[in-house]
């Protein structure tokens, strides 16, 4: 075979492997193994790929994947699987709720307006017929009342209105009056407050600051005294030592003429 | 569970392929109709193939646990819809790879599950006897192929799955990936040598 690759003798040795090369190229490829010795080797390469491969064991399955479904019920399997206060319930549930839709249904009448269809239960009361008649009674009770009367009243309610607008101004202008007085006697009464305290204060201040200077005006003279005594002290001291000085020369006088 | 027993052991002596091809059609017909023991005969029986394939492709015990039970779940919502116009084993292939190859893409792009090797790394320090050799032997090789085959793309996955480990024919494949099987042979050829370029790879280290 004439015009192949080295690389179609590779897909050969594929084919090979997998089961799959047909018995006419199996010989094709068995020659040129036999001539060629890289193709050969690739042959080894992959024949030990596949028994490496092979040599994969399956593993044991870690648990059963069974498929599981609720099982359902019909309700004749539910209602027979009931406890007998459940059934008596459930029956005596369903047999009010065919009642109530049996006379629904009993009731019901079917009416056609134009654009609209209307389902009505139960018997309609007459109440629609009540209404027109006493619609008509105000219509008629308000044609009566002649335009005279609508003008006095009209006046009368102008009056009502004024009289009750203007009482309501003087209302608020005494509100007003109040208010402002209030707000004036409140300011003044805040100023005399803070009047009286700025006073305090400064009477307080005054206050210590002349003890300050009465405390000052007692040392200052304490101090003079002091002085004053320490030097009436030292003229004593001095007066005293002349006068020692004094009577030793007195005495060393009177002595000499004794002894000579 | 007297019954599930039997059945159990009956699929484990394997039946002859006739036999159970006619069990597996009547199975079919009587989960269409609402008989759930009869689905679940069906589960008993694909479990191990669908949960294989779904721990194979996504490389991930849990999660294989997981997409299996949608599997089986999708069949028994669908299985009315299945009219018989392919094989069924065609068919639920068909929806095993579809969930698994979805699952695969909703992942995040790099999922590597590095619990296989830690596995055999401490194996490795303290085992001794000649069967836990063997054991971590084996251990060594499958996390070796669950990673090779992870750096394989989801179709190539899904075609080296099929082939190599259901046995499928090119032709079925195709039937059940919805491909012409030229597509299906290419994708077989290109992952094939992804595999051999990591073999060659690891003997020249």
């Amino acid at each position: 075979m004439m015009g192949k690759s080295c690389d179609d003798y590779q897909e050969l040795m594929k084919d090979r492997l997998a089961g799959e090369l047909e018995a006419s190229l199996e010989e094709v490829l068995t020659e040129h193994l036999s001539e060629c010795a890289q193709c050969t080797r690739e042959a080894e390469l992959l024949q030990n790929v596949w028994k490496e491969l092979e040599a994969y064991d399956d593993e044991a399955v870690p648990g059963h994947f069974f498929v599981y479904e609720p099982e359902r019920f019909s309700l004749s399997e539910v209602f027979t699987r009931l406890s007998f206060p459940w059934k008596f319930a459930t029956l005596g549930a369903s047999a009010a709720l065919v009642l109530v839709a049996v006379l629904a249904l009993l009731t019901a009448s079917l009416k056609i307006e134009p654009g609209a269809v209307v389902l009505t239960f139960g018997t309609a009361k007459p109440e629609s017929a009540q209404f027109d008649s006493m619609k008509a009674e105000l219509t008629d009770h308000l044609r009566a009342v002649s335009r005279e009367e609508k003008a006095e009243w009209m006046s009368e309610f102008k009056n009502e209105f004024s009289s009750a607008l203007s009482e309501s101004e003087q209302k608020q202008q005494t509100l007003v009056k109040v208010a402002l007085e209030e707000l004036d006697g409140r300011n003044s009464r805040a100023n005399q407050v803070k009047d009286a305290q700025l006073q305090a204060r400064l009477n307080a201040s005054l206050k210590s600051f002349g003890s300050a200077m009465l405390a000052r005006h007692d040392r200052d003279i304490a101090t003079v005294n002091r002085q004053l005594t320490g030097f009436a002290n030292y003229d004593r001291f001095q007066a005293n030592q002349t006068d020692a000085i004094m009577t030793t020369l007195v005495e060393m006088a009177g002595q000499d003429p004794i002894r000579r | 569970m007297v019954r599930l027993e039997t059945i159990t052991t009956t699929i484990g002596n394997r039946m002859s392929a006739d036999r159970e091809m006619g069990q597996e059609e009547a199975w079919v017909l009587a989960s269409q109709k609402g008989d759930q023991l009869a689905f679940n005969r069906l589960v008993l029986k694909w479990e191990h193939r669908v949960y294989n394939l779904s721990l194979r492709m996504l490389n991930d015990p849990e999660e294989a646990a997981e997409t299996t039970q949608e599997i089986f779940l999708a069949v028994y919502k669908n299985i009315k819809r299945f009219k018989g116009k392919s094989t069924f084993s065609t068919w639920i292939y068909r929806i095993a790879v579809n969930h698994s190859i979805s699952r695969l893409r909703r992942r995040p792009p790099v999922h590597y599950s590095i619990e296989d090797e830690t596995f055999v790394r401490t194996h490795k320090k303290f085992s001794v006897s000649g069967r836990q050799e063997r054991d971590v032997l084996r251990l060594e090789q499958r996390s070796r192929i669950r990673e090779s085959l992870s750096k394989l793309s989801s179709e190539q996955r899904a075609v080296i799955e099929l082939k190599v480990y259901q046995e499928e024919t090119f032709d079925s494949i195709a039937d059940i990936l919805g491909l012409p099987a030229s597509t299906v042979k290419s994708r077989f050829y290109a992952g094939l040598g992804i595999l051999k370029g990591r073999l060659r790879h690891l003997l020249e280290d």
